[in-house]
């Protein structure tokens, strides 16, 4: 195998703001060398980015490589390096062939042109000449489904019809290296999947591909291999599997350490109701009732709420509620749903609620318990956000594993 | 695939840059008729314009300083002595006030996909070549007006026109290059243009700059070439070869000097946006 692309310790520095910064390019190099100097070690030092920061990693010839990472990471600017519109601060960038980017949104369309004129422009900044990009005309106008709109000038264009054309030429021209770059977001989805058997097609003709997307569904099931970029670095690098489940992990641990410092009831001394009834602690414990805060995917799990009551209480109505990060309740139920009273409680004690198995998948589940009076009248306490980080199958973009069979019948 | 492994660089040499664009020339083919026609495309008199605005132009020139202020012209009557100078010096000021936001202009473009940068000031410029070929009927329909003899000299057109062109080149790409860092640049333009007009012998003949300064003012290659055009053309004796040596020798570093300039800037532009 041939290598195709190679990131050789690259580093991509941003100055950000200040309009001394963009004066000094002005600058002859002796003299912007020096600024550099003091303006690096000085105050300035704050308003520098590194959007990459010492980056290494090969590409073989007809090798799909996904590249991941929040935002920021530094994808699109390793991107806009490969597709030479900016050059590294320092470290090599290597290439074989012809390089077709799908840089954002409409790749080098110019609003006044219509739809065909910029089929040229663009093809033609591609690097072919016009002849050949009269072979390839039609084939990129049936793609794009645009026949009625080819003299229409692209600004009247939607921004699916932007990136429908701007796709069809970049995967028309054959490109030995092609740059793909969360396009394919936009677009209806039987666009959608042309896109993607056409970036097979592209695949099978031994172009590389390099492919960036918030999409893990995506990324898990076409990517050879996979880069995790995070502040400019490499987070992980290697076979999907492995390195989604790094990213996923970084991901839950954002979402717990983003929400968990507040003060909503956390605070496990703070009484929410009347406090006839206090809740103490919640815990999670494992088959083994063992305390947890991390369970795989289809285990079973205790919830255990630790009260303790100041005067005789009997038969209250416990509320317990699962959200997952941001997309509400997964779970909500009293005891009286499943029939369970609990009669008189102790002074102090527990109530364990026991789930067979938790089958939700890559999440960072909240626990919210309320405890209310029989009647559902009064609210003796309720505490909140308890978190449970459940691992799943890393190549799984599902909420949710449920079991299943898998047969084959006739 | 039998190509290299080739290294991704922005610095190139003279001849690797000269190549690029070379390779490019379909590109500049399609970026000069883009600039020719969105220019007219949206104006209902369309290419009328490339006519109209000379014309208006040498009419009001040659009443005010033809009939009102009657500059002395010799023999050759004003509206030909003035329109001769007007031609170039409008292509002039018309081109680079084109190719200085050339590169603003697009930026979109610009972040989103690599080609060689230089390709919009140079097909901004080239585009105005078009308005000057259309603006050269009037002059046409001058001469035979005014019954101007044709000289042999006209030969020396062409020369004088390169060189222009390469000064314009120079101008048009330092401009382009200073203007994506500095956006004032744009604005400074027209300013500097109306002022350098008057530094140079469009509307006014060359005998009326005293002696003593002439040498400093034909440091200005706009004063050369208009100079020489209309020596050329209207009094059929050859350029004075000392100067135009001179401003083209200056028209060339400056090219070399803003190409250089250009190519240097050209990757830290993408950078400030």
């Amino acid at each position: 195998m041939q290598t195709s692309v190679q990131f050789d310790n690259v580093y991509k520095r941003y100055d950000l703001g200040s309009r001394r910064a963009s004066l000094k390019y002005l600058l002859p190099d002796y003299f912007f060398k020096r600024i550099e100097a003091r303006s690096t070690s000085g105050k300035h030092s704050k308003n520098i980015l590194w959007a990459l920061n010492g980056v290494t990693f090969d590409v073989e010839q007809g090798e799909m490589l996904g590249l991941i990472g929040p935002n920021g990471a530094g994808k699109t600017t390793a991107l806009s390096l490969l597709a030479g519109i900016m050059s590294p601060t320092s470290g090599e960038i290597r290439a074989r062939g012809r390089i077709g980017a799908l840089i954002k949104l409409g790749a080098g369309f110019h609003p006044d042109l219509s739809g065909r004129e910029n089929v040229y422009l663009n093809g033609t900044i591609l690097g072919l000449q016009r002849k050949e990009i009269d072979k390839l005309y039609d084939a990129i106008v049936d793609f794009s489904e645009l026949e009625d709109f080819m003299e229409t000038p692209v600004k009247r264009y939607s921004s699916g019809m932007y990136v429908r054309l701007g796709f069809s030429v970049a995967v028309h021209i054959n490109p030995d290296i092609l740059l793909v770059d969360e396009i394919l977001s936009v677009g209806d989805v039987s666009f959608q999947s042309r896109c993607i058997n056409r970036i097979g097609e592209v695949r099978e003709q031994g172009s590389t591909i390099i492919y960036v997307s918030h999409n893990m569904h995506q990324i898990a099931s076409f990517c050879d291999r996979v880069v995790y970029l995070n502040h400019g670095k490499i987070r992980g690098i290697g076979d999907p599997a492995e390195t989604l489940t790094i990213y996923n992990q970084d991901l839950m641990n954002r979402q717990s350490s983003g929400t968990a410092a507040i003060d909503d009831g956390s605070d496990l001394t703070q009484v929410n109701g009347t406090g006839r009834l206090m809740i103490n602690n919640v815990k999670f414990l494992n088959s083994k009732k063992e305390e947890i805060s991390t369970i795989r995917s289809g285990d079973p799990l205790t919830l255990r709420i630790i009260y303790q009551c100041k005067e005789k209480i009997a038969d209250p109505l416990v509320d317990i509620v699962i959200r997952d990060a941001a997309r509400g309740n997964m779970f909500q139920a009293t005891n009286r749903d499943f029939g369970i009273e609990f009669g008189e409680l102790d002074e102090i004690g527990y109530l364990d609620i026991n789930f067979h198995y938790i089958n939700s998948n890559n999440q960072v589940l909240s626990f919210f318990v309320t405890i209310w009076n029989t009647n559902h009248t009064e609210c003796y306490d309720w505490k909140r956000n308890f978190k449970l980080q459940v691992n799943g199958v890393p190549m799984s973009s599902g909420r949710i594993m449920f079991e299943c069979d898998w047969e084959k019948g006739k | 695939m039998n190509t290299d492994l080739t290294i991704l660089k922005s610095r190139r040499s003279l001849n690797e840059n000269m190549l690029a664009i070379f390779k490019y020339r379909e590109l500049i083919l399609i970026w000069i008729y883009r600039e020719i026609r969105s220019r007219y495309r949206q104006s209902a008199l369309g290419l009328g314009w490339a006519i109209v605005q000379p014309l208006v132009q040498i009419v009001v020139i040659s009443v005010i300083f033809g009939n009102i202020i009657r500059v002395p012209t010799g023999d050759t009557p004003y509206p030909v002595f003035a329109y001769v100078a007007i031609l170039p010096w409008t292509f002039f000021s018309g081109a680079v006030s084109a190719a200085v936001p050339s590169l603003v202009n697009s930026m979109d473009l610009l972040t989103k996909i690599y080609f060689p940068r230089e390709i919009l000031p140079i097909s901004a410029i080239l585009a105005r070549v078009f308005d000057l070929a259309i603006a050269g009927v009037i002059y046409i329909a001058l001469i035979t007006i005014y019954k101007i003899p044709l000289f042999a000299t006209i030969l020396y057109v062409p020369l004088i026109f390169l060189l222009q062109l390469i000064f314009i080149a120079g101008i048009g790409l330092l401009g382009a290059a200073i203007s994506v860092f500095l956006r004032d640049i744009s604005y400074a333009v027209p300013i500097g243009m109306q002022l350098w007009m008057y530094l140079t012998p469009v509307i006014y003949p060359i005998d009326l700059v005293p002696e003593q300064w002439r040498s400093i003012y034909m440091l200005n290659p706009m004063a050369v070439y208009i100079q020489s055009y209309r020596q050329v053309v209207l009094d059929g004796t050859p350029p004075q070869f000392e100067y135009l040596a001179l401003a083209g020798a200056i028209s060339i570093i400056i090219f070399i000097f803003g190409y250089y300039y250009f190519k240097r800037l050209e990757m830290a532009m993408t950078d400030i946006i």
